[in-house]
């Protein structure tokens, strides 16, 4: 039987830079192309890897519009995650109306990185919000890791084809992205 | 792992439903099944989408053998946690549906269900509810030793239908 797992889009940073795209069409930074569109219901996003240039800078994440393919800024990302610290107590961490989806701050090498998965749901729906949940795990350039798990949303009723990934300050140096999508 | 995850069944709600049925998909072929969620919305208000079981004969198990925990994840404020024991069925397996742009989606695993061990989920949903929205993280048994074969979505407990929505069922190799 075949897989049901559909790699639709792959990305390896081979040189720092402060965004890229998986997914997002023409926008995206790998030569797929590839839209999230109806074609799959779910799609879900494994990556790992992933630090930057700036010791104890984030890589924050956006969707990006199917109507032009740019990632939307607007101040309509509401997020809420638990961190489970190995080595204090756990933490609540929630926000509402930013302009992106926020994470933990990370290092320079792969000992100070993060990982994990991230399911897509609503993308390609005009008339509905675009929701992820998400599980990572993430080492901090402190070091400190925590695995983190819980959801998001951006509150536009609008298509979304892809995610962004973009430094808070400097560059992502290192990444490895592949994005499935569900066969239905 | 492109070949592990199998596709099995999908049901895509286009008219109201109260509940629904998700027959044949459990076998002895898989031990572990995701199942997942998406777009599920009402014509109105919100409403619980809650779960059971269906055995090989086809029926809905009602019996209070359900228990779970999921803590809720809220972006507005302080986090909740949920616990159950001896239900007669799944609290919110997949979240909280609603009407406009809101709804629910989740991608939740279910273990065992065809042997005779009782049957594990994980789940992990988010849905946005009213200008509210939350990610559940959580979990359930069913704690009987009933061959289980299908599964049955409720969205009765507010009394207010589901109108669209897809759930697909996979088998995990």
């Amino acid at each position: 039987m075949a897989g049901s797992l559909v790699l639709v889009d792959e990305y390896s940073i081979s040189s720092g830079a402060s965004s890229f795209i998986i997914g997002g069409g023409s926008a995206g930074s790998s030569t797929y192309n590839y839209s999230m569109d109806s074609t799959y219901n779910v799609y879900m996003l494994q990556f790992q890897d992933v630090y930057m240039d700036t010791d104890g800078s984030k890589a924050r994440i956006r969707f990006t519009k199917t109507s032009d393919n740019s990632a939307d800024s607007t101040s309509n990302y509401d997020r809420a995650s638990l961190q489970m610290y190995t080595n204090q107590a756990f933490y609540d961490s929630a926000s509402t109306n930013q302009s992106y989806i926020d994470s933990l701050a990370l290092g320079t090498t792969n000992p100070e990185s993060y990982l994990g998965t991230i399911y897509c749901f609503n993308f390609p729906n005009a008339s509905e919000y675009s929701f992820i949940t998400r599980e990572l795990i993430n080492t901090t350039n402190t070091p400190e890791t925590a695995g983190i798990m819980g959801g998001a949303v951006l509150t536009v009723a609008q298509a979304t084809n892809g995610i962004q990934f973009f430094a808070d300050s400097g560059n992502i140096d290192s990444g490895e992205f592949k994005l499935y999508g569900l066969k239905k | 792992m492109a070949t592990n995850l199998q596709f099995i069944k999908s049901e895509t709600i286009t008219s109201p439903v109260s509940t629904l049925d998700i027959t044949d998909v459990f076998s002895a072929n898989y031990d572990v099944y995701q199942i997942t969620a998406n777009g599920l919305s009402t014509a109105g208000s919100t409403t619980y989408c809650a779960a059971k079981l269906i055995n090989s004969s086809g029926s809905v198990l009602s019996d209070g053998s359900y228990d779970d925990a999921y803590l809720s994840l809220k972006t507005n404020a302080t986090y909740g946690e949920s616990r159950n024991v001896g239900i007669t069925y799944w609290q919110e397996f997949f979240g909280d549906a609603d009407g406009g742009a809101e709804g629910s989606a989740g991608a939740n695993y279910i273990f065992n269900p065809f042997n005779t061990a009782y049957t594990f989920n994980l789940r992990q949903t988010f849905h946005a509810q009213g200008g509210l929205y939350r990610a559940y993280k959580g979990i359930g048994v069913y704690k009987q030793t009933t061959s289980c074969t299908g599964i049955h979505l409720m969205f009765t407990e507010l009394s207010q239908d589901v109108t669209g929505g897809t759930i697909s069922v996979y088998g995990v190799k």
